[in-house]
């Protein structure tokens, strides 16, 4: 027999107060982990909806005298005709990026398209990926599908007063307007959107875009690969786009913030509950301590018989919470219908689960180990 | 050199200021080695006080107590630890095993911070040594007659060999033919050579005893030394 075995003696005799103070550190733990593992899910689920925040690394061409913005571009050089392009070299490096960091590569053009004596700014891209990529973008009509098809931006469509079936003479060629983008609040509702290779026939510009978006899988992906594409394309500017990056990593500290100081809260709350409830037992011990005290145990042995019954409260605490915590993670989508959430569970959510339950534990387990440790072997003679 | 030895012994609860109550005043007391000894007194009168600083478990306010030679209080709240697991054996009021542990646990208890082998040999061999057999060892004390407890009691006393045994009304809570038993068991142990000091009211419990202190208002009234005649109930009596 030795310290464990008494304490664990002490803990099967009294099962209410074990019971309340496994109670307490579950609540705590579980809170902890449920959190957790909701935040670090809606990290993922956000990161993994990046994409859906548009481009979030721009590759231009050097020194253009082009201002471009992310959504649109002030095109006078375009128009002009002064402007330097990419080339199929750097789309095909990019193209070649591993596909676990980048999600969408959309090559674009930009070219002057005369309608009706007015002239528009034409773009020209791969629309199916466009649509896709760009969460924003709403559709009357359909994309185009055909070569004479072309999308209008709802400002060109209002001063065109065209509607989505009715044809269209766009740089000497007659088209069809198969849909209208509608309103973004962004340059694409001046423009004229075309696919790629259609927009290339009709200007003669082979193989040259004035830029490339491109979009990364994750946000922790954009750095490293802002670094890697710097280095692999000299001939070319990339600038990364981080008010994307930016919104999601607020989001999720806000969310954090919010999600540790609710579990802070019930931590403190729990924290007092496992403090009295030891204090309580001590005192009902007092007696038995004595005795423990007067035959021949120091004040060592007795602290360490309270810890050893915090320690193993702790570890069954760590189990039940960690695993509750982790159901009710896995639970909150399917409860809160139209959440949109990935549930992820992070091993490391195993370790922080069972440092906080043993923390927690021992920490408030403290000063009632202490009391005990100081209570008189001549307690044992007393009529308590 | 007397075994237990206590010099000018006082104590006062609730500091040496007006406040405070003396519970002993000035005792010296040597008992030594094999010696069976009562304390009496009526309640209130300083001897659980006593035998709290016999039992080196409370410090006195004024005073020594010398076990073996070893000056007690002077050492540290560890080495008194030390010295009260190698030295002194305890029968408390009530007997007070712990519940939730077996027969055997309890008198395995002040070995239980040990570290050897022969624990459990050794509680058995305690537990023999008072008539209780390994199938009894294993039942927790309400599944054990009175006498059977008081038994174990003793078995926890003795188990780490003590040379000297403190027994607060050990038969304070027994019938009487059970309290019989345990007085029977506790003159067994002064026979062997230990020092036995048994805090006691009942004149009946005294009646094998080597020496009866009587205290009161804290201060030794009477230490009678008993010339005990053995199969005769009768002792005649010499007063120090």
């Amino acid at each position: 027999m030795n310290l464990r075995d008494i304490a664990f003696g002490n803990l099967r005799r009294r099962k209410g107060k074990a019971f309340l103070i496994t109670i307490g550190l579950t609540t705590a733990v579980a809170a902890f982990v449920l959190v957790l593992t909701l935040i670090l899910s809606l990290r993922h689920t956000m990161d993994e909806q990046l994409s859906s925040y548009g481009a979030n690394l721009l590759v231009t061409p050097p020194a253009s005298d082009v201002t471009l913005s992310y959504g649109g571009a002030t095109i006078e050089g375009a128009a002009s005709g002064q402007v330097a392009y990419l080339g199929d070299t750097e789309l095909q490096a990019i193209r070649a990026l591993p596909p676990d960091q980048v999600v969408g590569v959309l090559p674009i053009l930009l070219a002057p398209l005369e309608v009706e004596g007015r002239r528009f700014l034409g773009l020209g891209t791969e629309l199916a990926q466009a649509e896709e990529r760009k969460a924003w973008w709403k559709v009357e009509g359909r994309l185009p599908q055909k070569d004479n098809e072309v999308l209008l931006g709802l400002n060109v469509r209002n001063e065109l007063g065209l509607e989505t079936g009715e044809s269209i003479r766009v740089a000497g060629q007659d088209f069809v307007v198969s849909g209208v983008l509608w309103e973004t609040g962004d340059q694409e509702d001046n423009l004229i959107l075309l696919d790629l290779p259609v927009l290339q026939e009709l200007t003669g510009i082979q193989g040259r875009y004035h830029l490339i978006e491109v979009t990364a899988a994750r946000s922790d992906a954009v750095e490293p690969l802002l670094a890697q594409m710097t280095r692999e394309l000299p001939q070319a500017e990339v600038t990364a786009l981080r008010h994307s990056i930016e919104f999601t990593n607020q989001s999720n500290k806000a969310l954090a913030d919010f999600g540790l100081a609710i579990t802070a809260l019930i931590v403190i709350v729990a924290g007092f509950v496992v403090a009295t409830t030891m204090l309580m037992a001590v005192k009902e011990r007092q007696k038995e301590i004595g005795i423990f005290r007067a035959v021949g145990y120091k004040q060592r042995h007795v602290a360490s018989l309270v810890l050893i019954e915090a320690a193993a409260l702790s570890a069954v605490a760590a189990g039940v919470g960690i695993a509750l915590g982790a159901a009710g993670a896995w639970a909150t989508p399917q409860l809160a219908r139209g959440l949109s959430l990935v549930f992820v569970f992070d091993p490391l959510v195993l370790v922080y689960g069972t440092l906080l339950a043993f923390i927690l534990g021992l920490t408030a387990s403290l000063y009632p180990a202490w009391r005990a440790a100081g209570l008189e072997p001549s307690l044992a003679l007393k009529r308590i | 050199m007397a075994l237990l030895e206590i010099n000018g012994i006082s104590k006062v609860y609730g500091g040496q200021g007006p406040g405070g109550v003396t519970a002993l005043h000035a005792v010296d007391l040597c008992i030594e080695a094999g010696e069976y000894v009562a304390v009496m007194g009526p309640s209130g009168s300083g001897k659980t006080t006593l035998l709290s600083i016999l039992g080196a478990m409370s410090t006195p306010s004024v005073g020594s107590l010398m076990i073996d030679g070893i000056d007690v209080y002077s050492l540290s709240q560890e080495r008194q630890a030390d010295l009260r697991r190698e030295y002194l054996g305890f029968v408390f009021q009530g007997l007070e095993l712990v519940p939730y542990l077996t027969a055997l646990e309890n008198v395995m208890l002040p070995l239980a911070i040990l570290k050897e082998k022969r624990k459990q040999e050794r509680a058995l061999e305690a537990l023999e040594r008072v008539g209780i057999d390994e199938r009894k060892a294993r039942r927790v004390p309400a599944e054990l007659s009175g006498g059977e407890q008081g038994r174990v009691a003793i078995a926890r006393a003795i188990v780490n060999d003590p040379p000297i045994i403190m027994a607060d009304e050990p038969v304070g809570s027994l019938d009487s033919a059970t309290g019989r038993q345990i007085l029977d068991l506790l003159r067994e142990l002064a026979d062997e050579g230990r020092a036995v000091v048994m805090v006691t009211h009942n004149p009946e419990s005294t009646q094998d005893v080597d020496r009866i202190i009587r205290i009161r208002d804290g201060r030794v009234e009477e230490d009678a030394h008993l010339l005990r005649v053995e199969a005769h109930p009768m002792a005649s009596l010499h007063t120090r």
